[in-house]
């Protein structure tokens, strides 16, 4: 995530529109690529990503400066995308559903390293499809942004220990999930 | 076992993630150096885990995002301004300190008829309250009596 000037921050807040598609721009990578690991699918992150920057226009101005932004988007953006992966993932059985789909498909023609580079994303794209939203948020917080723990708990309002569970949990189903990946592949 | 089961939970959470102290640490590497099965476990478990998401490639934000987020902005800004101005032209006429004094006196009317109004449906209660014990005492209740003079002389003359 760039740092945006205060100056542009201020400007945004109080409502000027050029100002917030500077604050967009920076941000708006982070905030689809977080809500398209949780929610899963580009059309939910398309939304989401819509929701995520209309609150944050209507919030700026209450927005306290010496807190940290960046907090303060994460949580926005995770918040929001929890919520939606939720919505879609209710009264669905979510654990180990495609298994039949499990397979990877390669377009033909693609270089050894577009390959392997699709090939880890694809892996990637049906792994987190099946955990639970709170799950990927923290996984994606962690292994995406790199956040430790401390910080993870703070974005997400929860106890520290929830963190390691959620982790630990997500872990477990993506090893168990990942083994019959490779074992396909072979 | 159990061990192992606590030490396995440590090697998916803070091992993994780099966050464990000098001395988990020690404890940790300590178990490894015996325990075949969890040296394993920690070994896989970092070369399946360990940066799952470090060579995952952004996704490119779709371009026509920021219309629609600029397009609902000003919408909603010009729903904002449509109601202020409804309201600046409907209440502000009203809102002027000379009518101030006007809105008292309409108050005081307003309560003080409120209050009348509430005195006067006891008073027809109390009347009808009346009547139901002329009968049940089986007297001859006049009607005209009771409406005119007030209850409770009425009742004072019966008994006195
Ligand atoms: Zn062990």
């Amino acid at each position: 995530m760039n740092d945006i000037p205060d100056d542009v921050l201020k400007k945004a807040a109080a409502g000027g529109l050029e100002s917030f598609e500077a604050v967009y721009k920076s941000l708006s990578g982070f905030v689809y690529n977080v809500a398209f690991r949780v929610v899963n699918n580009r059309q939910d992150a398309e939304e989401v990503t819509q929701e995520v920057f209309l609150t944050m226009y209507r919030r700026l101005k209450d927005f306290r400066f010496e807190s940290s932004f960046k907090t303060w988007v994460y949580r926005i953006t995770v918040n929001h995308a929890i919520n939606y992966g939720r919505k879609a993932s209710r009264g669905k059985n979510r654990s180990f559903e495609y298994d039949d789909e499990m397979q990877v498909t390669v377009t033909p023609g693609v270089v050894e390293a577009e390959i392997e580079k699709e090939y880890v994303n694809t892996v990637v794209e049906k792994l987190l499809g099946a955990i639970s939203p709170e799950q990927k948020a923290c996984m994606v917080l962690r292994g995406m942004e790199g956040l430790s723990y401390k910080q993870i708990a703070e974005i997400l309002e929860v106890n520290i220990n929830t963190v390691r569970t959620r982790l630990r949990r997500a872990r477990e189903i993506l090893l168990s999930l990942r083994k019959k990946v490779e074992y396909e592949r072979v | 076992m159990n061990e192992c089961r606590k030490f396995r939970d440590v090697i998916l959470t803070d091992y993994l993630d780099g966050e464990l102290d000098k001395e988990s640490r020690e404890r940790l590497e300590a178990h490894l150096s015996v325990c075949t099965a969890c040296r394993i476990f920690a070994r896989e478990a970092k070369e399946q885990l360990g940066d799952s998401f470090k060579e995952v490639r952004p996704e490119p934000v779709p371009e026509e995002l920021w219309r629609n987020i600029r397009g609902r902005i000003e919408a909603e800004n010009r729903t904002r301004d449509i109601a202020g101005e409804i309201l600046e032209r409907v209440f502000k006429p009203f809102l002027r300190p000379q009518l101030v004094p006007a809105y008292i006196v309409f108050l005081v009317f307003f309560f003080s008829g409120a209050f009348v109004a509430h005195n006067r449906i006891k008073l027809v209660t109390e009347i009808e309250q009346g009547r139901y014990l002329m009968s049940t005492l089986g007297e001859e209740a006049s009607a005209e009596g009771l409406e005119n003079a007030n209850l409770g002389t009425a009742i004072e003359e019966y008994f006195l």
